[in-house]
């Protein structure tokens, strides 16, 4: 046998061993296999902050025309600020396609941004001593579906798309001993990784050809030849098969970014903004990969710190963008008619305004812990008919924030596997 | 009077000279080289962008272009992939410091003990160095670049 053969061989081996199916923390050598619900979960955190009395209340008419029933008009004083934006992509809002849980709640730990997220991604509350400086140490739903899910599951499976790289991409998977990276979501913020000045850093590359056999071939024996007892945390891997497709997907996004295919292609007048940019990305991700979980987030409504009337705005953005989200994922074959979509703001805002006038006279809103109105959110899940109740309306408070992560695992089959470590319960009021 | 005071500063003189020795050494230049299973210590993406640059250019990186790199690096959460288009378009880059492919067949075996303390800061072992001569000579299109991508992509330069 010559030295390739035998270090292909080695190799082969070794992956094999890895492949070796491990006994889980239940004692099983299998994952359990639940019935799946469906084989798709997308997750839209519309976050920043967003409150009932603007969004599902419609205390200033009907500010999410493409996720809510209703033609109530807006608000005259505010009207004339808001951008008119294209028609809803839509045939009907998205709440026809699901069921709205009008009056769902944050029910524990601080109301900031942070917080919400760590709550909604891991199913568990935070307190005071959150650590936002470092990974959680609860699993996220990531780890969750790729160690439970029944075959373990590839990490191109599942995709967490934030808006910033401000703390965010550190909860594509926890610090916790027996979840961590290797069971880790491929992160993206595609908002600074596609920047059109920083895509030329990465562009000039040879994927694909040339010597690339022999190039694997000296890789595989420097690693051959080494190995550390480093305990530095590592960062989440795709197989090489993986590694490959994603390289030539961002080669094709890459050329898609320099030559302006993605400056304005869903005709936004005066341009899209961060969320909607977000969002477009991760329907990239979808279209490329059908990926089985993914997760994105919004941020856009925040302004409401300062404008009020920008946060309207922004909730209009928000609100078009997640109905085009609904829309790619029944256009997408594979996903389509086997996708649950969660949309969830991570908090509310506070009941009372602070002192921030805008132009239109309004007060601005923070959200702050102490005010129960912050603690008041909605929760929106479509899916297929026969799966999920279609246009059902729940009014009464039904749901916490505690219970999106017990609904993805229930709905992708492995909630029987995980439901001990989870505070919350899966959100049955939702199902046919 | 004057002829005291001209002897007084002779001798003061002569007193407050010293002779002084002065050591010199001859120093060779010497490479400091550490064992690749001593490597304990994993690079963080500033550290491994930064070596990275400094050992393709021969000069420190720009606090611009480390800050452009970091962002891309932040941004995506499998570090590999990043590092696998950083190390192309950098390997690809006229300005990058690179030998001519003639190395290669002039002396593969300089080349490979080069290439070992230039990335891996370490000597190359015998069996390395026949290992890579023989990839080499059995693959007369691969060249420098292809040569530098293996080592730079490899887990040992992920350490130090």
């Amino acid at each position: 046998m010559d030295r390739r053969k035998f270090l292909k061989n080695a190799g082969l081996t070794a992956l094999g061993t890895l492949g070796v199916p491990y006994i889980l923390p239940t004692g099983r050598l299998f994952a359990a296999t639940g019935s799946r619900k469906v084989n798709h979960v997308v997750f839209c955190l519309f976050a920043g902050g967003v409150r009932n009395i603007e969004a599902v209340h419609k205390a200033d008419g009907n500010l999410m025309p493409s996720m809510l029933n209703g033609s109530e008009a807006i608000s005259s004083d505010i009207a004339a600020d808001l951008t008119s934006l294209p028609s809803n992509p839509l045939q009907l809002p998205l709440q026809n396609y699901g069921t709205l849980f009008k009056e769902f709640r944050f029910d524990s730990g601080p109301t900031g941004h942070i917080n919400g997220h760590v709550t909604a991604i891991t199913g568990r509350n935070t307190n005071n001593t959150l650590d936002i400086r470092n990974r959680t140490q609860d699993p996220t739903i990531f780890e969750l579906y790729r160690k439970h899910a029944n075959p373990v599951k590839a990490a191109l499976n599942s995709w967490w798309i934030t808006t910033s790289n401000n703390y965010y991409p550190l909860l594509n998977h926890s610090q916790n001993a027996g979840y961590g990276s290797a069971f880790g979501a491929n992160q993206l913020t595609p908002n600074a990784f596609f920047n059109y000045n920083l895509v030329s850093e990465i562009e000039d590359v040879w994927n694909g050809g040339g010597q690339d056999a022999i190039v694997e071939d000296l890789n595989n024996f420097l690693n051959y030849n080494f190995f550390s007892n480093s305990q530095a945390i590592s960062h989440v891997k795709n197989n090489k098969t993986d590694t490959d497709r994603i390289q030539d997907w961002l080669t094709q996004m890459i050329s898609g970014v320099k030559s302006g295919a993605f400056s304005n292609p869903w005709n936004i007048p005066g341009g899209m903004n961060g969320d909607m940019r977000n969002v477009m990305y991760a329907e990239e991700v979808i279209k490329a990969f059908k990926p089985e979980l993914l997760v994105v987030n919004m941020f856009g409504v925040d302004v409401a710190h300062t404008n009020f009337t920008r946060y309207c705005n922004a909730l209009q953005y928000a609100d078009w963008a997640t109905a085009h989200l609904w829309d790619t994922i029944q256009n997408t074959p594979g996903m389509k008619d086997d996708t649950l979509l969660v949309v969830m703001p991570e908090v509310g805002r506070n009941g009372a305004p602070n002192s921030i006038q805008d132009s239109n006279g309004r007060f601005a809103l923070d959200h702050t812990s102490s005010d129960p109105t912050t603690r008041e959110i909605f929760c929106l899940m479509a899916g297929p008919q026969g799966v999920i109740k279609q246009n059902n309306e729940i009014s009464s408070v039904t749901g916490r924030s505690i219970d999106v992560v017990p609904s993805i695992a229930d709905a992708l089959g492995f909630y029987s596997d995980v439901s001990g470590l989870l505070p919350g319960a899966p959100l049955t009021q939702a199902y046919v | 009077m004057m002829k005291a005071l001209t002897y007084t500063c002779v001798i003061l003189l002569f007193l407050s000279c010293k002779r002084q020795e002065v050591n010199e050494y001859a120093i060779d230049p010497v490479v400091v080289t550490q064992n690749g299973s001593n490597k304990e210590n994993l690079k963080t993406p500033d550290q491994f962008i930064t070596l990275l640059y400094t050992d393709l250019y021969e000069t420190s990186i720009s606090y611009s272009e480390l800050n452009k790199l970091q962002r891309l690096l932040e941004s995506f959460g499998d570090k590999n992939v990043v590092i696998e288009r950083i190390a192309q378009n950098m390997l690809n880059d006229p300005l990058a410091n690179l030998p001519n492919d003639s190395v290669l067949t002039a002396n593969p075996e300089s080349f490979i003990k080069d290439t070992y303390k230039l990335f891996l800061t370490r000597e190359a072992t015998e069996a390395e160095v026949w290992y890579i001569s023989n990839l080499i000579s059995s693959n007369p299109e691969l060249t420098v670049k292809e040569i530098y991508y293996g080592f730079i992509t490899s887990e040992e330069y992920k350490y130090y």
